[in-house]
């Protein structure tokens, strides 16, 4: 009881503290709104509690982190980000974004399992949040808002001013300045480069589904794995693979010898891959700019062995990844939602047919695979960072999912699932180890007992 | 570091045995802490409070059927508990859980009051007192709390302007079954009427521009 109650008045005690603080914060100036992206419409449609559509991105310092100037890093660095300073209002044919005038959200310690659900009219209606526990830093960020570069790029600005903060002095007179790499750009992007379309890109045929016994509801499983960016290089030249390819061919065949035990199926397993289209159509916007691809992987016989499974991955993923098909895929979506018929529809029957079209088509992949890439931080403050991770919510049809990132030479993959079972995981980190990769686990304690 | 010898693997966590085989790992048995907070025992009290009344009322509203079936004289009043306590958990679910914003939620108290209202109503004979007085009355109470509401959020009155709509469609169905010679009237059709028309017109006059803006974020196609 006495427990609880100095827990309660520390609680307060903090929020006071906080309130004190930022008794100075001024909200930006700006009063404008802005339509929701091709990608971003589908969110509020298909967002639940089980299948939240958010995904995070941390970075660990070397040093533990100092809740209140964590608050004040957010609250400098927050009104610039057009894309982040939302929040989400509902119209009768599509939601749309306004600038968000509260404050920004409260920084909390984390005290509950990733990626979950946002609550739009919780949060001071933020669609992120901003979380740290011991020396790193979670944003979870509803895709709503942005992509993982999006998220990126806001997580990096956060990051330096925090450690501005924390260091007086380190860049100078660089106090509230941002970086030349940092975008502000908010364009849609897929509007601005799409072209009419008639062809459906998608797939919808069914792919192998993961399934069994589940973690307790909420649960979500975390397995981070660490390793040398060059070691996996190294790996990936002996298979003559691209990094991306050959994670997600591995990510194929795990599935394929642990799930499938070896043997034919008649659904193919397929790797969804997000793919990052601002290097095809010259974009900087921080808003979602992305397709999936489907990594096919048709399970013809029994017994294959890892380079044949990566040799049809390869030949899957090349045929896809090019500017043209890329095109198409988007431009597909974009042209629905530019169909003058569909846009009359009111927002709660689009919502509908949204929810059953994702349904339909998020059967056609076995798992995800996003790949952040590498990185980059400038000099001043290299000392100073550890580690990224990312990471992605489960979904319908996917049980279990899994992102990549790298920085400082050292790439970190990261499986999050809501199974109990972690055979494909362990194979998946096991077949690392044979091909000469040092790996090292470590999870967020789900599945011990 | 610890490592397992089968899996080819090094783990960190605080652990003695392997995540994935459950082989004892080797090493020195150090590790570092644990990076994710212990939450598995953090229970959801307020979900397992509403499944759990959602569930008894339910239980409760079978057990209430099955009285009212075998003790029948003529007023089929477990309707009446059945729409109750289907208003009771639309309530919690919508208004207790903070899922929702405060204008879906009077939006959805209001449509839920009409429709107990008539559920009521037909489980008395349907003598039409829910349509004569029931729903322009709601009408009314709509129009005041969100009269209330753009008091108190006098900063962003313009953000009720859709609920205000839909007072006004109903208040217009009201008007227009009053027309047919179906409800009732003249007074409580024209009060509900005016008086939701009177607090639209008025915003969309006197907010000007920022009225329109809203409509125009609201309705864009």
């Amino acid at each position: 009881m006495k427990k609880s109650n100095s827990k309660k008045a520390s609680a307060r005690q903090d929020r006071e503290d906080a309130k004190r603080l930022r008794a100075g914060y001024k909200s930006t100036k700006k009063n404008s709104w802005q339509k929701l992206d091709n990608t971003a419409n589908l969110f509020p449609a298909i967002a639940t509690h089980t299948m939240t559509n958010v995904y995070r991105i941390a970075v660990s310092l070397h040093e533990e982190i100092d809740k209140k100037l964590l608050q004040r890093a957010l609250d400098m660095v927050l009104p610039e980000f057009d894309t982040f300073n939302v929040h989400m209002r509902r119209g009768v044919f599509w939601y749309y974004f306004e600038t968000n005038h509260k404050m920004p959200p409260l920084v909390e310690e984390e005290s509950d399992y990733p990626c979950r659900y946002i609550e739009p009219y919780l949060n001071n209606n933020y669609l992120f949040r901003v979380t740290y526990y011991k020396n790193r830093i979670n944003l979870e960020v509803f895709h709503v808002l942005a992509d993982g570069m999006g998220g990126i790029n806001f997580l990096r600005e956060l990051t330096y001013q925090y450690l501005r903060l924390k260091h007086p002095g380190l860049c100078g007179n660089m106090d509230e300045g941002f970086s030349d790499v940092t975008s502000l750009n908010t364009e849609d992007s897929y509007l601005k480069n799409y072209k009419k379309s008639h062809a459906k890109g998608y797939k919808t045929a069914r792919a192998v589904e993961v399934k069994g016994e589940r973690l307790p509801a909420g649960e979500l499983g975390v397995i981070h794995g660490y390793m040398q960016l060059e070691e996996i290089k190294r790996a990936c030249k002996s298979f003559g693979a691209s990094i991306n390819e050959y994670l997600t061919g591995l990510m194929a065949f795990s599935i394929y010898s642990e799930y499938l035990h070896g043997q034919a199926s008649s659904k193919p397993v397929v790797v969804c891959v997000p793919v990052n289209l601002r290097p095809y159509f010259d974009s900087m916007t921080t808003r979602n700019f992305f397709v999936m691809v489907s990594a096919l992987f048709k399970t013809e016989k029994d017994d294959y062995i890892f380079e044949e499974v990566l040799a049809k991955i390869r030949e899957s993923l090349k045929g896809q990844i090019n500017k043209e098909h890329l095109e198409e895929l988007f431009s597909y979506n974009v042209s629905n939602q530019k169909n003058i018929l569909l846009r009359f529809v009111p927002f709660f029957i689009k919502k509908l047919a949204m929810k059953f079209v994702y349904r339909s088509s998020a059967k056609a992949g076995t798992t995800t695979l996003t790949n952040i890439g590498n990185i980059t931080i400038d000099d001043a403050y290299k000392d100073y960072i550890k580690d990224f991770y990312s990471m992605i919510s489960v979904s319908t049809g996917q049980n279990i999912k899994g992102a990549v990132v790298s920085y400082n030479g050292r790439l970190v993959f990261t499986f999050t699932s809501t199974l109990a079972d972690v055979s494909i995981q362990r194979r998946f980190f096991s077949l690392l180890s044979e091909h000469g990769v040092n790996v090292t686990i470590e999870s967020n304690g789900v599945y011990y007992e | 570091m610890n490592r397992c010898k089968r899996c080819g693997i090094d783990i960190n966590d605080e652990t003695s045995r392997c995540l994935f085989c459950g082989m004892v790992l080797s090493g020195d048995g150090s590790s570092t802490e644990n990076i994710y907070p212990d939450i598995r025992n953090k229970t959801r009290m307020l979900k397992r409070t509403i499944n759990i009344i959602t569930y008894f009322a339910v239980v409760l509203e079978i057990f209430l059927i099955v009285i009212n079936y075998y003790n029948y004289y003529g007023i089929k009043w477990s309707v009446i508990t059945g729409g109750a306590l289907f208003y009771l958990v639309l309530t919690l679910q919508y208004t207790v859980n903070k899922r929702n914003g405060h204008i879906v939620k009077i939006f959805v108290q209001m449509l839920g009051a009409m429709l107990l209202v008539v559920i009521i109503d037909f489980a008395l004979g349907f003598s039409g007192w829910s349509f004569n007085i029931g729903i322009p009355l709601i009408i009314l109470l709509m129009d005041a709390v969100i009269l209330m509401c753009m008091l108190i959020n006098y900063k962003n009155w313009q953000s009720y302007l859709l609920i205000q709509i839909f007072a006004l469609i109903s208040s217009i169905f009201h008007m227009g079954l009053y027309l047919a010679g179906c409800v009732n009237g003249p007074l409580l059709p024209w009060l509900s009427f005016g008086m939701s028309a009177f607090i639209f017109t008025s915003c969309l006059v006197i907010g000007g521009k920022k009225a329109e803006s809203e409509l125009k974020k609201r309705f864009y196609i």
